[in-house]
């Protein structure tokens, strides 16, 4: 009878304690749901699609700042960046395919590509169970986001691999590049599908997604880039004819719309909402004066100071009233709302990167401290003598705060107005809606309305040649830090002559100054001769701010990750590289 | 109570004997009352009993004695009536006066014989009992010695057929009483043979221990069972706890050096940081994980969480053929970790502490304010005003010691362990409790750790048996909050500067800018960076680990050899994180007084991850021995389930900083998150032993594993294991050699598998939601989901393959020992994340591709001897392993950063440029291929590495004319090939020495920015680079000239100049011991020792001053330094 019971007990204790293969060995994950049987109702499509929207803030390097700040600083004339991340190779010209950014920037976008691709090929699965307006708006918006991220990808690296599907093992993704030209009709056909679909304005709840105006934006600024002023033309048209019925209107006042006041502006058709707690940015930080604790790590350079018009509408170097002397008066409003400059009141100080100023003051005039913005009390300083104040939070700097809600504008309502403008030059079919798009952007600068041209230097000439330079001139200073400066060097062919030159800094000594600097056709502003009157920032640890270099044409295009090319050799594939690499 | 007719047996009185002893030990314990063991009155003078019953049966009254006291009573039941009512009342009543009271006007007799009391109704019976009685109370006691005479001391005394037992004193002396006259004693004491010796009625009997052939009767522990060290066929190195040398605070630390191919690598000395990552026989995988399996009885767990003194022996399982029991979790090796169980006996209390101070022995030297000015640039003029200004007015003119005040602290560690064990033949207990504390160097490091462990066994008859274990234990670490200053935004604080790079601040920020002012206020250190105002008033990260482990296994023996065990074991841990940030002012200008607080915003984090894991297995074994054959068959089958899960919860600005919760905090910043997995394993596996005349040994081994983590159809697999042996000195023409104790040639051949992948779904593609893949509509911030990764369907298992070859030798009655293993290890289908095209967008999945080869051999070598009172003994172990990447899948080389690896190398060597020399002149710079940046004298040359092929014969043969990334090659190999170990233990009468050494050969770092760069990125300057680095004047010098530099900058390049021999040999462990017999105490006090003892004593190397030898490969100098430990402690037995 013991054995027995031992032996019971034994068996009982086997029964109690062991599982069965279910429990052990089909398990399913507790945190995320299986792709295969997701985009089952509206719901699940809805999620896919913020994640979709996600894909769009794209927060760049260790300053997590908006591509767009990036590449202005990191790639062209009209800002420096010293960051540690790799886009400043670009600059100085010696980027190759190994080039960190040049990676990232290439996986990012095919990132949220794959991301819309997933929700597009997936969404058919419930195309019968769901509203068709509400189905083809999800659709619509996706689209959106495929083009924007294919549209960042062809003017980066001209043509690019096109896939519009879901690769499910590696070898099915090792496509060949497909002509850029080729791309952009996808795209032009996707937006317009986008814009069929979508509505003019979204309830308050929605903003932040894409409406009609926006995809017709993007359509008329991609046609724009790839010479299609046609299609380009009819787009910006269209966003202006729904303008009233969409709520669009430009901002009356130009600085604050890159502030706190700015997010609600009627400007604003499209940008990413940060908020503390869910993703800030750090351009207070890197933007930011060094006496606000910033670190000044992307500066304006001197060439976009003597960009900005006087204010008779003309050049510094054609001006009657601009004086090196006094190189901030008078000058396009939109100077000082885009940039600090020296001696201009900033976050309870009085701002002065002049080298010799060893204290820096408030601005009731008493002595705050040392001046971090001299680079003599705090290398390098703000290097170039200036900081950006488009986007830079003079709240969080108030603060030393070093991150900001601010938002990142995609597109607002003054693009389509120049993109119009432009496209129709380029057509030359040059009219009175010409010249009131190109005026209703600059009476703005100035604060007063587009008919009140004795407040501002309105437009006049319908010379085509004439009114290319004023139109390229326009977006330099409009969009200046917004993201537009690299493509628009690109296209207009200029950035050979612009990007292999040394970066100045401030005039140091204004009483002395007499010279103003050349500025031919293309906006090239020249130095040559009187680089003695600015700051040569030769200090050996930044010569010259930096040896800039541009190989034509190879600089035209970012090279295609060595990476890639090597991934699709081990695959036994050729992916080509783009010329000069 | 005995109520005898024909017999009765001893068992209740010893099984009551040890209760009342477990009631002592409470009492001992907690009152200190140890005089009480050692009083001589008479039992039956000194027992007072409380009784108080009216009209109850008599066997109630006597039941009653029992158990107030330790008397029992002997009687025929026949003849006394024990259910006559009784009444009886007393109070502080002598047994004698009771038993009056009791029995009065009654027949009944009693008769006390120390606990016994024999009740009869006549002079017969009186008679008979008393003669069993006597029989009882025979007494035996005697001394034990060893064969050279010397008193043994601990000898387990034990009555054969019972658990009445005894222990011998200090100077080898026992004293048994109330045994059978006829009894049969056994003498048994580690490292000698048993001897049993029949009493037949003497009472003094001296016996002489011989000792057992060493080593070869030891049982080690294998997968799912033990056996014969003699008859292993696979590569098992062993250790008995005892042996294990704790000095630290972290149970890893003691497997530094113990069996050779098992390295234990210490690489920071962080307290609770501090642990060793152990590796067996070097790396297997590049993608998966490098750990080996440990086992704890069985069951896998964490080595720290378990008390150094509660380990009975530890298995280190090398070769693949006996690791393949444990099949897929077993690639990396195995280490079984056995803990001690308590014997049947008479109860011990083992007692130990130490008390030790940490000491910064090797700390980088730099120059102070002043010197530090005139290498980096100052003029003359300037360096003599700041001199004055250093007198005059020390806040404006700072001349800092960052590293002096850093370590301030004494860095105390103290340990205490108290072990009871004792036992009966049905049921043992082992208890044991360790608390160790132990404080950093700098303020606010601490780690405190309470073990706890309760191993019992049940025997519920003699098929029948079930152990019950407990392991607990709450570990407590304290350190500053991660943070050096510097952070002002959420992004940044809570991606988290690892706390390191605290001590990377402390070695680079230069003497001239200010930690404290005088008044007490903070200074802003490095723009804001100030590490000394950080780890004081930065507030802490606490974490508390809390490890719970139970075992419950049964064993069922219901024929002869047939043995049927089931385990289970449930493991619970969760880990507690609160991290507190304060934002500390810092006085930014000290004229004006401008406070910032750095960070800009004071927060709190707290998180709680939790682990269940449940193990589950069931091992049908049977033994049969047939003639000259022995079987051994076992068969299992195992589950094993874990699960996780885990929160986190934060909140930003806190206006009172000393509430340190989540309610304190401001609401409008509340976060949280969460998350949850699983895995499971499910197994089937047998072995099968056969040995024939014991000399020609076979093992077979093979497992079925099925993991959760992969796709149905690639789900399980089969990992097979086969051995042999032949034990050489069992054939007569060996035998006949006296001098050759031992000698056995093993072969092994096994396959295992790793699935050690991070991620428990990979085979699926999930769409993963919140966090980074949220969005704002509106000021809302919407749900999203994205899929992320590219599943790969196919996933399946890395497989190493492994075969060894294995010699042991034995000399001259064992005490000269070999152990010679050769191996090579072959892991294929590694588990590596191959690039896959970007255009997929999405991140990479394990793949199976690739293979590599670990080759090398092991080699222990021991000798141990007596010569009079003097005992000594020396091992020297020494591995080499060599690594080989077979193949990469064609995707190789794989470059990843400073690191290279390609097909034909060892994996991970240090890429960079290989320097030639300084530049001397400018002549040299224009003559030499471009370089980075503008040149000057003192600069390093690097060589300008083939790169064109020139005659197209398809060698690169020239030069490009610049020193470009196309330059670099392979510059080192960070991995130690050859890591050794010498051990010394001697003991001279009452003296103990032992002394641990080891050392690692052939290992390369590459050191970078402050670690090795003077004036890096605005750092500051060691006293070495002012002798050793080019001058005009030290135009030899190997290092280049003292420069401001930054990443980027010529000199900081990666290349050779930096790349420093980290080879090391080091005294690791001195232990100096004197036990104190012919105590006053003996009585008390079976045993009392007291130690010094001394830990990382000293190192030969070859870095420069400053740096330690265990810095990891690729450092800029962030490490915590491992510290010297010197102390004393006491061990004490009862």
């Amino acid at each position: 009878m013991r054995l027995l019971k031992n032996i019971f007990v034994f068996l009982l204790l086997s029964q109690l304690l062991g599982s069965c293969k279910e429990e052990i060995l089909n398990l399913k994950s507790l945190t995320a749901p299986d792709n295969a049987t997701f985009f089952s109702n509206e719901q699940e499509l809805q999620l896919a699609l913020t994640g979709v929207y996600r894909s769009i803030l794209i927060l760049d390097g260790g300053y997590g700042l908006p591509i767009g700040i990036s590449f202005d600083n990191g790639m062209t004339d009209i800002g420096i960046s010293r960051t540690a991340s790799t886009l400043e190779d670009v600059a100085t010209g010696i980027q190759s395919s190994s080039t960190a950014a040049v990676q990232a920037w290439y996986s990012t976008f095919y990132k949220g590509i794959t991301q819309a691709n997933n929700l597009l090929v997936n969404m058919d699965k419930v195309n019968s169970k769901i509203n068709e307006t509400v189905f083809n708006q999800i659709k619509a918006q996706a689209l959106f986001i495929r083009a924007y991220h294919y549209h960042n990808l062809i003017e980066l690296y001209g043509d690019v691999p096109y896939i519009d599907f879901v690769a499910t093992s590696p070898e099915e993704a090792l496509l060949p590049r497909m002509q850029k030209q080729l791309i952009v009709v996808k795209l032009l056909a996707d937006l317009q599908i986008a814009a069929d679909a979508l509505p003019n304005k979204w309830a308050d709840a929605e903003k932040g997604r894409v409406t009609k105006g926006s995809a017709l934006a993007l359509r008329a600024r991609i046609a724009l880039y790839n010479k299609n002023y046609t299609e380009a033309a009819a787009s910006a048209k269209a966003v202006m004819d729904i303008a009233s019925s969409a709520g669009y209107n430009l901002d009356p006042n130009y600085g604050q719309l890159f502030q706190d006041a700015g997010l609600s502006s009627p400007e604003i058709m499209l940008c990413f909402r940060l908020k503390d707690g869910f993703l800030t940015n750090l351009m207070p930080r890197a933007q930011g004066s060094r006496n606000c604790n910033g670190s000044t790590v992307n500066a304006p350079t001197q060439s976009l100071i003597d960009s900005y018009e006087a204010v008779d509408g003309l050049p510094i170097d054609k001006s009657l009233v601009y004086s090196p002397k006094k190189p901030f008066e008078n000058r396009d409003p939109r100077l000082k709302a885009s940039i600090i400059t020296p001696g201009s009141q900033w976050a309870g100080i009085i701002f002065q990167s002049h080298p010799d100023s060893l204290k820096v003051r408030f601005i009731n005039g008493t002595i705050k401290g040392a001046n971090s913005d001299s680079r003599i009390v705090s290398w390098p300083g703000a290097f170039c003598g200036y900081v950006w104040k488009k986007y830079t939070s003079e709240s969080a700097q108030v603060l030393n705060q070093m991150w900001s809600e601010l938002p990142f504008i995609i597109i607002r309502y003054a693009e389509p107005l120049l993109v119009y403008a432009e496209a129709k030059i380029e057509l030359n079919q040059i009219d009175a809606t010409v010249l009131n798009a190109i005026n209703q952007v600059r009476a703005r600068a100035y604060g007063v309305s587009v008919t009140n041209t004795a407040k501002y230097p309105a437009i006049t000439t319908t010379d085509q040649s004439q009114l290319r330079i004023v139109i390229r001139r326009e977006r330099l200073v409009e969009f200046a830090n917004e993201g537009f400066r690299l493509f628009d060097i690109r296209r207009y062919k200029i950035a050979e002559k612009v990007m292999p030159v040394k970066v100045y800094g401030q005039i140091l000594n204004p009483q002395a100054a007499t010279k103003i600097p050349k500025i031919d056709n293309d906006g090239f502003v020249s130095y040559a001769g009187i680089e003695s009157q600015y700051d040569l920032n030769t200090d050996a640890r930044f010569p010259n701010a930096q040896n800039r270099k541009f190989q034509s044409p190879r600089d035209y295009l970012l090279p295609i990750p060595q990476r890639e090319i090597d991934t699709y050799k081990g695959y036994g594939v050729v992916l080509t590289q783009n010329p000069g690499y | 109570m005995k109520k005898f007719r024909k017999w009765w047996a001893l068992d209740k009185y010893a099984l009551k004997k040890s209760l009342t002893i477990m009631k002592w030990t409470s009492l001992f314990f907690f009152l200190g009352i140890i005089q009480a063991l050692a009083v001589n009155e008479s039992y039956a003078q000194r027992t007072r009993l409380e009784l108080n019953f009216s009209q109850v049966n008599l066997e109630q009254v006597l039941n009653e004695i029992e158990h107030q006291s330790e008397f029992y009573f002997l009687y025929n039941q026949d003849l006394i009536n024990t259910e006559r009512k009784v009444d009886i009342q007393a109070k502080s009543s002598k047994i004698d006066e009771v038993l009056q009271q009791l029995f009065a006007g009654t027949d009944i007799r009693f008769t006390i014989i120390d606990r016994q009391i024999v009740l009869t109704n006549s002079a017969d019976q009186t008679s008979l009992v008393m003669q069993i009685a006597q029989q009882q109370t025979h007494k035996a006691s005697g001394k034990v010695t060893d064969s050279t005479g010397g008193v043994l001391p601990g000898v387990t005394v034990a009555v054969k057929g019972t658990t009445i037992g005894t222990i011998t004193d200090a100077n080898g002396n026992y004293s048994l009483s109330s045994i059978p006259a006829n009894a049969t004693l056994q003498f048994s004491f580690v490292g000698m043979k048993m001897q049993e010796i029949a009493i037949k009625g003497k009472t003094m009997i001296n016996v002489t221990l011989v000792e057992d052939a060493i080593g070869l009767e030891e049982i080690v522990a294998i997968g799912y069972g033990t056996q014969k060290k003699v008859n292993l066929t696979g590569s098992v190195s062993s250790v008995k706890g005892d042996n294990l040398v704790l000095t630290g605070t972290q149970t890893s630390q003691v497997l530094q050096g113990v069996a050779a191919g098992l390295t234990a690598i210490q690489s920071s000395g962080q307290p609770g940081q501090d642990g060793a990552q152990l590796f067996i026989r070097g790396r297997g995988s590049i993608g998966a994980s490098n750990s080996p399996l440990i086992l704890i009885d069985g069951v896998q767990g964490d080595i720290n969480l378990i008390a150094v003194n509660d380990i009975a022996s530890v298995s280190v399982i090398k070769d693949a053929a006996s690791a393949s029991i444990y099949g897929a979790r077993a690639a990396n090796g195995v280490i079984l970790v056995t803990t001690k169980r308590a014997k049947s006996g008479e109860m011990t209390v083992n007692f130990n502490s130490d008390f030790g101070w940490q000491k910064m022995n090797d700390l980088p030297q730099f120059l102070g304010a002043l010197d530090y000015m005139k290498y980096s640039g100052s003029t003359q003029q300037q360096i003599d005003t700041y001199a004055a200004g250093i007198k005059s007015d020390p806040d404006l003119f700072p001349d800092t010691d960052w590293v002096g005040q850093f370590f301030t602290e004494s860095g105390f560690q103290q340990r205490y362990t108290i072990g009871v064990q004792a036992g009966t033949e049905k049921l043992k207990t082992l208890a044991s409790l360790a608390y160790s504390d132990q404080s950093g160097n700098v303020v606010h490091f601490n780690a405190k750790r309470y073990t706890g462990r309760i191993n019992t066994d049940f025997k519920f008859s003699k098929i029948f048996d079930i152990k019950f274990d407990l392991n607990f234990s709450q570990s407590n670490s304290v350190e500053p909050s991660p943070t050096v200053g510097g952070q002002y935004y959420p992004e940044e604080i809570s991606s988290g500067e690892s706390l390191v790079a605290t001590f990377g601040q402390i070695v680079r920020i230069p003497p001239v800018y200010q930690s404290r002012y005088s008044d007490g206020s903070w200074g802003d250190g490095f723009s804001g960076r100030n590490p000394i105002a950080m780890v004081n008033d930065g507030g802490e990260n606490k974490k508390q680990t809390n490890y719970f482990v139970g075992i419950l296994k049964a064993d069922l023996k219901p024929l002869k050899g047939l043995n049927l065990s089931l385990t289970y074991s449930p493991t619970y841990s969760d880990v507690l994180y609160k991290q507190f940030v304060n934002n500390v002012p810092l006085i930014s200008d000290w004229g004006k007084k401008i406070i910032r607080y750095m960070p800009g915003r004071n927060y709190f984090t707290e998180s709680n991850p939790r682990y269940f894991s449940q193990n589950f297995n069931f091992v049908v074994s049977y033994a049969q021995t047939m003639d000259k054959h022995d079987f051994n068959a076992l068969v299992g089958y195992e589950s094993i389930l874990n699960q996780s899960s885990s929160f986190q919860a934060s909140r930003f600005d806190y206006i009172l900083p000393q509430y340190q919760e989540l309610n304190a905090g401001s609401q409008a910043t509340a976060q949280n998150s969460g998350s949850a997995t699983h895995n499971g394993l499910m197994s089937f596996f047998g072995r099968l032993n056969y040995s024939y005349k014991n000399k020609y040994l076979l093992e077979f081994d093979l497992r079925n594993d099925a993991s959760s983590r992969f796709a149905p159809g690639n789900r399980s697999a089969y990992f097979p294991g086969v051995s042999l042996g032949w034990r050489m000195s069992e054939e007569p023409f060996i035998k006949n050699l006296s001098f050759i104790s031992n000698l056995k040639l093993r072969a092994s051949w096994g396959k295992l598998g790793n699935q050690e992948i991070g991620s428990n779904f990979p085979y699926t593609s999930l769409m993963n939601l919140g966090g980074a893949r949220n969005y704002m509509y509106g000021t809302s911030i919407a749900t999203g989901a994205s899929m992320d990764d590219l599943a790969n369907s196919k996933i399946q298992w890395e497989t190493t393959e492994s075969t060894d070859i294995g010699l042991d030798l034995g000399f001259f009655n064992q005490r000269l020992n070999c152990e010679f293993d050769v191996y090579s290890r072959k892991t294929y289908n590694m588990l590596l994340k191959l690039p896959i095209p970007l255009v997929v967008g999405l991140n990479a999945s394990m793949q199976n591709a690739g293979s590599m080869q670990n080759r090398g051999f092991d080699l222990a070598l021991s000798w141990k001897d007596k010569v009079g009172d003097f005992s000594y003994s020396a091992q020297f172990i020494v591995s080499k392993v060599k690594n080989e990447l077979l193949d990469l899948a064609n995707i190789g080389p794989i470059i990843s950063g400073n690191s290279y690896s390609n097909v034909g190398l060892p994996y991970g060597l240090i890429y960079g440029y290989q320097s030639i020399g300084i530049f001397q002149d400018a002549t040299a710079i224009s003559a030499a291929p471009t370089q980075f940046g503008n040149l000057v004298p003192g600069n390093i040359q690097y060589k300008d590495q083939p790169t064109i092929d020139s005659d197209n014969d398809g060698k690169l043969d020239k030069g490009d004319g610049k020193i470009n990334s196309n330059d670099r090659v392979t510059i080192g190999n960070p991995f130690p090939e050859l890591s050794y170990a010498l051990n010394l233990s001697a003991n001279y009468k009452n003296f103990d020495l032992t002394i641990a050494m080891d050392g690692v050969g052939n290992r390369d770092v590459l050191l970078q920015g402050d670690a090795v760069l003077p004036l890096y990125s605005g750092g500051k300057i060691q006293e070495w680079h002012v002798n050793e680095f080019w001058s005009p004047t030290n135009t030899s010098a190997n290092f280049p000239k003292i420069t401001a530099t930054s990443s980027g900058h010529n000199d900081a390049q990666p290349s050779s100049t930096w790349v420093f021999n980290a080879s090391y040999f080091k005294v690791r462990n001195i232990a100096l011991g004197y036990t104190l017999k012919n105590l006053a105490l003996k009585d008390v006090f079976n045993n009392l020792r007291i130690y010094l003892y001394a830990q990382n004593v000293c190192t030969v190397e070859n870095l420069p001053k400053g740096i330690d030898p265990m810095i990891p490969n690729g450092s800029s100098g962030n490490m915590y330094p491992i510290p010297s430990v010197y102390g004393f402690g006491i061990n004490l037995n009862f």
